[in-house]
């Protein structure tokens, strides 16, 4: 799909790196503008610095990259380059990929690196990461050996930490229940802190962002629901840690899901490289996107995907990004209602949500309906319960139901079926976006079950679609 | 027993929040059967088993205190494609909910029966709460929904005819338009069915509600507006002394009209043809507040503190026509400025026309009244007629400043008319805007107010008059023309 000046400014984190990229749309400043068949278009544009910045972008998916010191995503470069592409005034040479826009690509999709690979097996690498997982097997066996052994040694190492680790949070539960949870709620804070800190020192890095979310979860329920959902909480980190002790005796989704959760982090080529992940090829729609910033000075963005496509498998797709705070602003690739052809690829786990995309097929379009779901409410709501006795450390559960109502009670909003027998209560915010929802009959309801609200994210009604935010 | 029923759960959570050394939990009773109750660890077992037990509790539906929308509305929902411009133009970065864009659309969405979509209120919160009372009985409910002191009933706004028995129970703003309509037919009774309601209703209702009261001021209204000098609001206290100054006759307005005779200076000018000139002393203390220049202090100042004074009753003051009384004061701004005004309270635009063709071609800016006063001046016939008398665009030798055009549209609130926007858009002074290069913080402006001003027919030679402009000045002009024509085609 060609970029379009609205999707420009959708991207854009602000109006003045508009305004800044508008002064960029010379000629005389980008000694190169080429594209290839493929959707990629690339540039080079002369900063002050000697060399140009070397700047890319995909119109399939509208990825990009620019070499630029720039704190803004996309930086006005990558502003300029997708603008002139949009105006199709300046021309642009249709040319083979050179080498940092191959290196660029094949960083994203290893499948390319591979191709790339065997095609041009001298080339130096641009990237020292793909450099140094191609060395040690071409060049020293035995150092390939050494490293293997050393990596064994601290896979050890670091299992042994971490069961110390979940020994401490046992005993720091136990203290908790010894001196009450009514006692304990006040000083969340400072005792969560305290374990998050131990746990990363075990190595339990999943483990300790539980628990350090802990506290600001607890605050943002209200009052009366923080005791219980304290109580859940600790319940789900001792079953976490149960779990991961004995992971030997559990089935491998389960097992590979529970080591996730505890920390060991699978990164997006060993995923890719499972045999044995769950593939799934269709088409998919964004039906909500988040950004939220963590304790960890991460921001954590989350495209949450519907399946379009009728196969059998998971409906829904989570693709999780994490960015530095410090870069500044930062969006979600993709707007809700945006659909894609895709292959995605899921973590291991018992109920398949988290994935990462293997490769996009074609461009991103929008405009489509989301398709009725199949479930009605109180299906929906079972959906949940089944979910949560596959994966019982399962946070944010994709719900979707067709012919829901939202219903007011008092200052709450639920959402129900037509006949009032099943419902679950609305997650609202202070500016009322779900209210205009209230007396709607017939939605299609996509959100987000937390284990006391629903998120919604998106609804199709007859009045038009919703989305939050 | 192979699972924790009610009883026990609740018995668990009470050993764990009151703490399990004072309250041991009662593993034999709650967990027999469903765990080994001996050795260590049981307390984790008990909590992990209450925990998940606890995440598959679904809470009842509580009963349900609203289900449908807030009021039914025959105010249409805009066309779709208007919804994305219309969030940009009032809700986005660099957007407004404030200036004279998002009046224009306020009116234009009021004339036309339109209200925004209901998935946009709350983006648009900013804009209904300073012009949702105008866009129906919806976009109202939903402005007032989280207002406490709010004790009408929630219909009270569906009522399509109000009526001298229904009036009291309508919104304040068709409240106050019922009343200037009577006023325009039935002064005394409109001023009859105020007197009666103002025991009951709030200070800021019955301060606009004496406001709808300026139309067809007479000396009958003289006794009511002199018996709220001991209202409890200052509000109301303040506008009914303002008023009581547009009532010829009054110990104000005589004293004012003393206190003008002794400030204007009559003398002679001229070599052959020698003519009165008059000239009005303004206080030494005058504050001038920027970016208005000591001259536009003046006018302000005479015009504001002795309007009401009638042209007649000045003209005899100072021993002349009201015609010689304009041309003497044709070299003192702040006099044309007062007359201009005066011309304008009395509906005599062929004075106005006069002063603006003969003496001071920006006299409009004057001529333009209070807030209060302005109101009663509303209906389509007499705007068209102070249009044509005071707006002569041709004669401008530059536009005038954004500030005053935006004033001119909420004085009118709807474009000029079709003659006076034509010849606003052929004129030099238009032309000159581009032509100047003046800096894009003034131009996107003046830019805008021009926009609000001009009527659909010329919408697309307004876009012809924009092609100069490139910066991003124009964007949000050029926003609100799109807007325009998607909602007011």
């Amino acid at each position: 799909m060609p970029i379009e000046i609205e999707k420009i400014e959708q991207l854009a984190p602000d109006q003045s790196s508009l305004s800044a990229a508008a002064k960029l749309k010379k000629p005389g400043l980008w000694p190169l503008l080429a594209c290839d068949a493929a959707g990629l278009v690339w540039g080079e544009c002369q900063g002050s610095g000697a060399s140009p910045y070397r700047v890319i972008c995909s119109e399939a998916d509208f990825s990009y990259k620019c070499t630029c010191p720039s704190r803004k995503f996309p930086c006005k470069h990558t502003l300029a380059l997708m603008w002139m592409r949009a105006d199709g005034v300046l021309p642009f040479k249709t040319e083979a990929a050179p080498a940092w826009v191959g290196d660029w690509l094949a960083r994203r999709r290893p499948g390319a690196a591979l191709a790339k690979k065997d095609a041009a097996p001298t080339e130096v690498k641009a990237s020292a990461a793909q450099a140094a997982a191609v060395e040690p097997a071409v060049d020293d066996p035995k150092a390939a050996a050494r490293a293997a052994v050393q990596r064994e040694r601290n896979k050890a190492d670091r299992e042994a930490s971490i069961r110390a680790g979940l020994d401490e949070l046992d005993t720091w539960i136990a203290d908790a229940l010894q001196g009450g949870l009514a006692s304990f709620l006040p000083a969340v804070s400072d005792r969560c802190r305290k374990i998050a800190q131990r746990l990363v020192d075990a190595k339990a890095t999943g483990l300790a962002g539980l628990v350090e979310r802990l506290p600001s979860d607890l605050i943002s329920l209200p009052e009366p629901l923080r005791s219980d959902a304290l109580i859940e909480r600790l319940a789900t980190l001792y079953l976490i840690a149960c779990a991961y002790r004995n992971q030997d005796r559990l089935p491998h989704p389960v097992k590979a899901d529970v080591r996730q959760v505890v920390g060991w982090a699978v990164t997006r080529d060993a995923l890719l490289a499972d045999r044995e992940a769950l593939r799934v090829k269709d088409r998919w729609m964004v039906v909500g996107t988040i950004v939220e910033v963590q304790a960890d000075k991460l921001r954590r963005l989350e495209t949450w995907l519907s399946r379009l496509g009728e196969g059998a498998g998971p409906r829904f797709a989570v693709l999780i990004d994490f960015v530095p705070v410090s870069l500044g602003k930062a969006t979600n690739m993709h707007a809700t209602g945006e659909v894609f052809l895709a292959e995605l690829v899921y973590f291991n786990s018992p109920a398949p949500l988290r994935a990462i995309v293997a490769e996009q097929i074609g461009s991103t379009e929008a405009g489509e309906r989301w398709p009725r779901p199949a479930d009605d409410v109180p299906c929906a709501i079972a959906r949940l319960n089944n979910v949560l006795s596959l994966r019982p450390w399962s946070d944010d559960i994709p719900f979707a139901a067709h012919g829901a109502r939202i219903v007011a009670s008092g200052a709450s909003l639920w959402v129900t079926d037509a006949e009032g027998t099943a419902g679950l209560p609305l997650r609202t915010d202070e500016d009322d976006s779900v209210l205009p929802l209230v007396g709607i009959n017939g939605i299609d309801a996509f959100g987000r079950w937390d284990g006391n609200f629903l998120s919604l994210a998106l609804c199709e009604t007859p009045l038009g679609r919703w989305v939050a935010g | 027993m192979t699972s924790i029923d009610h009883a026990a759960a609740e018995a668990l959570k009470r050993s764990f929040l009151l703490g399990t050394a004072r309250n041991p939990i009662p593993m034999e009773a709650a967990l027999h059967n469903v765990i080994s109750t001996n050795g260590s660890g049981g307390e984790l077992m008990a909590l992990a088993l209450v925990g998940q037990r606890m995440r598959f509790r679904r809470h009842p539906l509580p009963p349900v205190s609203h289900a449908g929308p807030p009021a039914d509305d025959p105010h249409a929902i805009v066309a779709e494609a208007a919804r994305p411009l219309m969030r940009r133009l009032l809700a986005a970065e660099g957007g407004s909910a404030s200036d004279v864009a998002a009046l224009v659309l306020a009116d234009v969405l009021s004339r036309r029966r339109l209200r925004p979509h209901p998935f946009d209120l709350p983006r648009l919160a900013a804009f209904l709460r300073t012009h949702g009372d105008s866009l129906g009985p919806y976009v109202a409910a939903w402005v007032e929904r989280n207002n406490e002191n709010e004790q009408r009933p929630s219909n009270y706004f569906d009522a399509e005819v109000i009526d001298s028995n229904n009036w009291t129970s309508a919104r304040p703003t068709a409240r106050s338009k019922f009343i200037i309509d009577m006023r325009g037919r039935e002064p005394d009774r409109a001023r009859e069915l105020v007197e009666a309601s103002f025991a009951t209703d709030p200070a800021p209702v019955r301060a606009r509600l004496l406001d709808a009261l300026t139309r067809g001021l007479s000396q009958a209204d003289v006794p009511f507006l002199e018996s709220l000098a001991k209202d409890r609001a200052p509000s109301v206290r303040e506008r009914a002394q303002q008023l009581l100054k547009y009532i010829p006759g009054t110990a104000s307005a005589q004293g004012r009209i003393r206190d003008l005779v002794a400030r204007t200076k009559v003398g002679t000018v001229g070599l052959l043809r020698r003519r009165k000139a008059l000239s009005l002393e303004l206080p030494a203390n005058l504050p001038v507040v920027a970016p208005a220049s000591p001259t536009q202090a003046g006018r302000r100042w005479a015009a504001e503190e002795y309007a009401g004074v009638g042209l007649d009753a000045m003209a005899t003051a100072f021993g002349m026509s009201v015609a010689e009384m304009s041309a003497a004061a044709a070299d003192d701004a702040p006099l044309l400025a007062l007359f201009a005004r005066q011309a304008s309270l009395e509906r005599r635009f062929d004075v106005l026309a006069a002063i603006v063709r003969d003496h001071s071609t920006d006299a409009w800016i004057d001529a333009i009244p209070d807030g209060a006063v302005a109101q009663g001046m509303l209906d389509d016939a007499t705007i068209e007629q102070w249009c044509a008398a005071a707006l002569a665009p041709a004669l401008w030798p530059a536009l005038p400043s954004p500030a005053h055009l935006d004033r001119l549209y909420v004085f009118l609130r709807r474009p000029l008319p079709l003659a006076q926007a034509s010849e606003l858009l052929g004129s030099r002074a238009f032309a000159a805007i581009a032509a100047a290069g003046s800096p894009p913080e003034v131009t996107g402006p003046w830019c805008i107010a021009i926009t609000a001003l001009t009527p659909a027919p010329l919408r697309s030679q307004l876009r012809r008059g924009f092609a100069p402009f490139t910066g991003d000045e124009i964007a949000r002009p050029l926003l609100l023309l799109d807007c325009l024509e998607l909602i007011d085609p």
